[in-house]
């Protein structure tokens, strides 16, 4: 009983952050919240777990958890690793911007579509920051 | 094209090269007008100890790896105006008259790339399982990459400006070699292989690839596919 207390607790305040961080997080913050009630779930019913799991073929609910979290794990791992590497690859433009110009002065030479430099004045165009993937592989 | 007021531009990527850069580059400049060294945010003098000789200094603000730091220094040499790029290494184990070999190498066959190949070449003092591991090296890049050069990771390489400025090197640090055969396959473009030779001195050995990033270079480019 008292796990369930600690845990349906730990599940709140996970919810409620994710529920707090909603503009910052686009819909990131309403899978978390769903997980937190699925998880709350299987945390005042855990007979369920074992239910499902025989239905798929597995002997006990914690086995199924434990495949499940295997899998979500590995799937996190390799999104956050591919999400790293894109922002070395965006570090890398950018320090690269940096040195060309201070050699070239203004022109970098080589335009990469939508790394294209403005060639205007930085005054004259105001550009919203954009937190979109880029354009191009 | 005439080779005679063609500009060839030589891109030297240093990182922590202070020592031996100057003389590197006093042997360069003895053949060549337009040096262009690319310092990878090294912690020593190599970028003043580069300006003294009197070529042209790119600096990264951090350090990003040798591919990155070829990258930059292509683009640059591109933007100086340059015909042709060869790319050469900072510690000594070149010389200056095999860049002679590729330009050469790359008008005669007309092709759009000469790479450097120390075992049709010479190779001077090199440890053997240096050679070993080169050897594996130059399989594996065949399997991933479709094409067949005997020396992947030789660090002299020469391009028409044409050829360099459809390269794309994305891979920051010690992958890029395997990724620029890799550019070479995608882009189907012409190459040919120059018996060149690398000098192995106590100080370039001390410097050079461990085993171990043979690893670390298997990872980036299985990685660098899922994210292409």
């Amino acid at each position: 009983m008292i796990i369930k207390l600690l845990l349906s607790a730990a599940l709140a305040i996970v919810a409620a952050y994710a529920i707090t961080q909603r503009r910052a997080t686009r819909f990131f913050h309403s899978t978390l919240v769903l997980l937190t009630l699925v998880g709350a779930y299987f945390v005042w019913f855990p007979e369920q777990t074992t239910a499902i799991a025989n239905h798929l073929g597995v002997g006990r609910g914690t086995d199924l958890l434990l495949y499940s979290w295997i899998i979500i794990s590995l799937f996190l791992l390799v999104s956050l690793y591919l999400q790293m590497r894109r922002q070395l690859h965006m570090i890398t433009k950018l320090a690269r911007r940096l040195s060309l110009q201070s050699l070239l002065g203004g022109e970098t030479g080589r335009a990469e579509g939508a790394d294209r430099p403005n060639e205007s004045a930085s005054g004259t165009r105001s550009s919203p920051i954009d937190n979109s993937p880029p354009g191009h592989a | 094209m005439s080779p005679s007021t063609d500009t060839v531009w030589i891109v030297v990527a240093a990182y922590n090269e202070a020592r031996v850069i100057r003389s590197v580059l006093a042997d360069l400049l003895e053949l060549y007008d337009h040096v262009l060294v690319v310092d990878d945010g090294s912690q020593d003098a190599t970028a003043p100890e580069a300006r003294s000789a009197g070529v042209t200094v790119v600096e990264h603000p951090i350090n990003l790896g040798q591919g990155a730091a070829l990258q930059t220094g292509i683009e640059a040499a591109l933007a100086l105006g340059a015909d042709y790029v060869v790319t050469y290494d900072a510690d000594g184990q070149h010389r200056p008259k095999d860049v002679e070999e590729l330009v050469e190498a790359l008008v005669q066959a007309d092709v759009d790339v000469a790479l450097g190949n120390r075992f049709t070449g010479t190779a001077r003092n090199m440890p053997r399982l240096r050679k070993l591991i080169l050897m594996a090296a130059s399989v594996f890049t065949e399997l991933t990459t479709g094409v067949r050069i005997s020396d992947p990771h030789n660090g002299l390489r020469a391009f028409t400006a044409g050829a360099a400025s459809r390269l794309e090197i994305r891979q920051n640090r010690m992958a890029h070699a395997s990724e620029i055969i890799a550019e070479i396959g995608r882009h189907d473009l012409s190459y040919v292989e120059v018996p060149v030779e690398v000098r192995y001195t106590d100080y370039s050995l001390e410097k050079g690839q461990q085993g171990l990033d043979a690893i670390n270079v298997l990872m980036d480019l299985i990685t660098g596919k899922i994210n292409h």
